[in-house]
């Protein structure tokens, strides 16, 4: 697993710094690859491109062209499951897309959204952080009534573990990207593993 | 001393309630000695923490009752634990006490139990009921920078004002978190009285024969949980303590929410606890919030100042002072080995500390407006700095409840940064110097361009799991500057988690860090004021002494369990317990000769306001 998961971010590091060319450093996705701490922060940090929600309305729920950079099926509210996958278009557009098993009235369970992504390094720590700005529909019964609800993902690598933690903090309301989310962030979290 | 009027909880209303209780006392026979009058006082803190279980009872080990999700949670502990015991002190209008929460407990109120909130802000209005309140989240405040309780203060005030709830003057925090520093801090926003959990004065001090008030700073302190005796000639007073506590215990019978299908109300644990404050209410004592006392004794005793305090938590025998929070392994043996991360979250929490500076920092160059979504960070950050997230017990859900709100904060902070570089029509990397107030073009990170070098003192790492292969490499990123990188790899011994660093240090009497919420300055202990063997620092700003003019910073972005000083050696240890098996960790550690400031200065920039390359 551990082999499966270091080839995946071979291919994600390598496929970020040929694709997005100047936009990101040649370590953009070296944090998850034993980057070491500040002594390599000799590059910069600037994200993959698409991110800043400047097409946050243009979600779907197809597999979009490009690469893979990450498919892992994680632990979703601790019992539960989740599937992420972050793929780069051929434009350099990072796209995201998660299947979450149950959706607590935020999001329909089982249902793939997606949307515009960013890979952002925090070389300083060697760390990097996936996120994802994307527009749900509303959900009847749900804390949101008849608003729909942004989703926010950010999930959370660092060098030196497979792991990574984070979650998708739902807020009422089109475009809505901050403020008090409806309900807690429902947390994602566990080993990265590859989905088979 | 600060002896004029201070303002805040009705201290007028409050003289009232004092006066008509130690008259009618004294109709009905007070005890008092030929010479003095004897005033005694009954105090309770109930500290609710709506947050118990942080994120709710999702996926718990060994749940008979399946999910229960955080508002569940929450409604659980307002339903069960805290209607029962305001219902109780309303049927008695003259008995006062104290109810501490986070400001965002007063906000679940408002949302689902209004007319709970109702009934609170009554009793806080009529001055029976002090409600205190330092902090919007029960946050491990006295681990981060300043600014992050600033922050949390600040929406705790606008929150209480919001709902029409006065804000009491006293304080008692998440763990019984006390610290010198706060001292400044209460005088400056008109709090009145600092309740120090006993528990962590004894374990300092030794016995404690307590006085009724001490000064502290220029404010009081009462030692919480304590009884407490003074006589001068003219004034004999005896102070007891009727419940200082987990609030959620006494109206359960002492089932807490960790135990949803237990956790019930129990109205004869209720009556039992009203059966002994009219027992002593009958026999003279007068039932009090901790405001109404303070307000009653404060011109009329000969003070003490307090004696020095090291920062810390409520029981600091059972949890190693911080170390159950900063890197000490959890109680839990329900199922499988326990889920705490320590490090992971607070240096997590830490890092998303440090974006949302950055960010601030690039909305300011940029003069971006970004107020808003800036003050929504902030709030989950000190929802993501929960005590619970770590801790004596924390499980999974919890653990992942602080790591989600720092990765909301960072995307936030991040987006902010993004937008603030576009306003300045920057296009590339930029270097965002918080200290500076600088956000500028190009790539110009902190220490970097080291050369391989020895520390300036003996260093030892011990790891339990030789699997993990450890690895301590040094290098000299100036005159006088080190920077140690501590590397273990992925274990192969689930028991074997430990891993730990010592710095050899030189035994002197002095200690030199900073104390939480007094970022601007560094403090001198003396070890020899102490009587513990050992004490565990959390290190908000992650600077400590290590000898004369040599300082030890931890990188807090990487490492942020607690350092362990001792009283007869100049040793200190960096312990975690709390590694996952299958994953590696980088330590990382910078030494310092120079003077206190200078160090100052190197931790703010290393840990508080780090310049970051964006």
């Amino acid at each position: 697993m551990k082999a499966a998961r270091t080839l995946l971010l071979a291919a994600l590091a390598a496929a970020a710094s040929t694709a997005c060319g100047d936009d990101v450093p040649d370590h953009a996705m070296m944090g998850t690859l034993g980057m070491g701490d500040e002594g390599a922060a000799d590059g910069g940090t600037t994200t993959g491109p698409g991110g800043g929600g400047s097409e946050a309305g243009a979600t779907d729920t197809g597999e979009p062209p490009g690469e893979v950079l990450l498919d892992v099926h994680l632990d979703f509210e601790v019992r539960l499951s989740i599937d992420i996958v972050i793929t780069q278009r051929d434009d350099g557009e990072v796209v995201v897309g998660f299947t979450p098993f149950r959706g607590f009235g935020v999001m329909e369970d089982m249902t793939t959204l997606s949307g515009p992504g960013r890979i952002d390094a925090y070389p300083e720590i060697g760390a990097t952080v996936y996120t994802a700005r994307i527009d749900g529909p509303a959900v009847s019964g749900g804390p949101c009534g008849n608003a729909p609800v942004s989703l926010a993902l950010s999930l959370h690598a660092e060098e030196h573990t497979d792991y990574l933690a984070g979650g998708i903090t739902p807020y009422c309301g089109a475009d809505t990207w901050y403020g008090i989310p409806v309900i807690e962030p429902l947390r994602i979290a566990g080993l990265a593993t590859p989905r088979g | 001393m600060n002896r004029g009027t201070i303002p805040g909880f009705g201290s007028v209303r409050g003289m009232k309630r004092i006066l008509a209780l130690t008259s009618f006392a004294a109709a009905f026979g007070t005890a008092s000695t030929a010479h003095a009058e004897l005033e005694r006082y009954a105090l309770g803190m109930f500290h609710f923490n709506v947050q118990y279980v942080a994120g709710g009872l999702v996926g718990f080990p060994g749940s008979t009752v399946g999910d229960v999700r955080p508002e569940e949670v929450e409604d659980l502990i307002i339903t069960e634990s805290l209607v029962p015991v305001l219902e109780m002190y309303a049927a008695h209008p003259m008995w006062g006490t104290n109810i501490e929460m986070q400001g965002y407990l007063l906000d679940v109120l408002a949302a689902r139990h209004p007319e709970t909130l109702d009934l609170l802000r009554d009793m806080a209005l009529s001055g029976q009921i002090e409600v205190v309140s330092f902090h919007y989240s029960d946050q491990l405040f006295i681990a981060y920078p300043e600014v992050d309780w600033e922050r949390s203060q600040a929406l705790t005030v606008a929150t209480f004002e919001e709902h029409g709830v006065p804000l009491g003057t006293s304080v008692f925090c998440q763990e019984g978190q006390a610290g010198e520093g706060l001292a400044g801090r209460l005088a400056e926003r008109g709090y009145q009285t600092m309740v120090w959990p006993k528990n962590l004065w004894i374990f300092q001090h030794g016995d404690l024969q307590a006085e009724p008030l001490y000064e502290f700073g220029d404010v009081f302190l009462v030692p919480g949980g304590q009884g407490a005796s003074y006589d001068d000639g003219d004034l004999q007073v005896e102070t007891t303590w009727t419940f200082f506590d987990d609030g959620e215990l006494l109206a359960t019978d002492d089932w807490n929410p960790y135990f949803p299908e237990f956790f019930v109300h129990v109205p004869e644990a209720v009556a039992e606890y009203e059966a002994d404050l009219q027992a002593l209410e009958d026999d003279g004592w007068i039932i009090a919030s901790v405001a109404d006392y303070t307000e009653a004794l404060r011109d009329r005793l000969d003070m003490m100042p307090a004696p020095p305090l090291f920062d810390g938590t409520w029981q600091p025998s059972s949890t190693n002072g911080v170390g159950k929070w900063l890197g000490d392994r959890s109680i839990w043996a329900l199922t499988g080995a326990p889920h705490d991360r320590d490090n992971h979250v607070r240096s997590l929490n830490y890092v998303a500390h440090r974006e949302l500076v950055a960010a601030e920092t690039a909305a300011d160059v940029a003069g971006l407006d970004a107020r808003e979504e800036l003050d929504a960070a902030w709030r989950l950050l000190a929802m993501g700095e929960v005590t619970d997230a770590s801790g004596i017990n924390p499980y999974r859900g919890e653990v992942e409840y602080g790591l989600a709100h720092s990765t909301e904060v960072l995307r936030i902070a991040r987006g902010v940064i993004e937008r603030a570089k576009e306003e300045e029509g920057h296009e590339g990397p930029v270097t965002i110097d918080p200290r500076a107030g600088s956000m500028v073009q190009g790539e110009d990170p902190p220490f970097v361009g080291g050369r391989s070098s020895d520390p300036p003192l003996p260093v030892d790492v011990v790891v339990d799991d030789p699997a993990r292969q450890p690895e301590l490499t040094w290098e000299e990123l100036g005159s006088g500057h080190w920077r140690g990188t501590f590397t273990v790899g992925p274990g192969e011994v689930e028991e074997d988690r430990e891993m730990a660093i010592t710095f050899h240090g030189e035994l002197v009497d002095q200690v030199v860090t900073t104390r939480a919420l007094q970022d601007g300055e560094t403090h001198t202990y003396r070890r020899s004021d102490f009587m513990f063997n050992s004490f565990r620092m959390a290190l908000p700003l992650g600077l400590l002494s290590l000898g004369p003019d040599l300082y030890l910073i931890k990188d807090t972005g990487h490492v942020h369990v607690a350092a362990t000083i001792q009283r007869e050696s100049g040793d200190v240890t960096f312990r975690d317990e709390t590694l996952a098996i299958d994953e590696g960790g980088a330590w990382v550690f910078h030494l310092f000769e120079g003077t206190a400031d200078d160090a100052l200065t190197l931790a703010h920039q290393i840990n508080s306001e780090r310049t970051v390359v964006r």
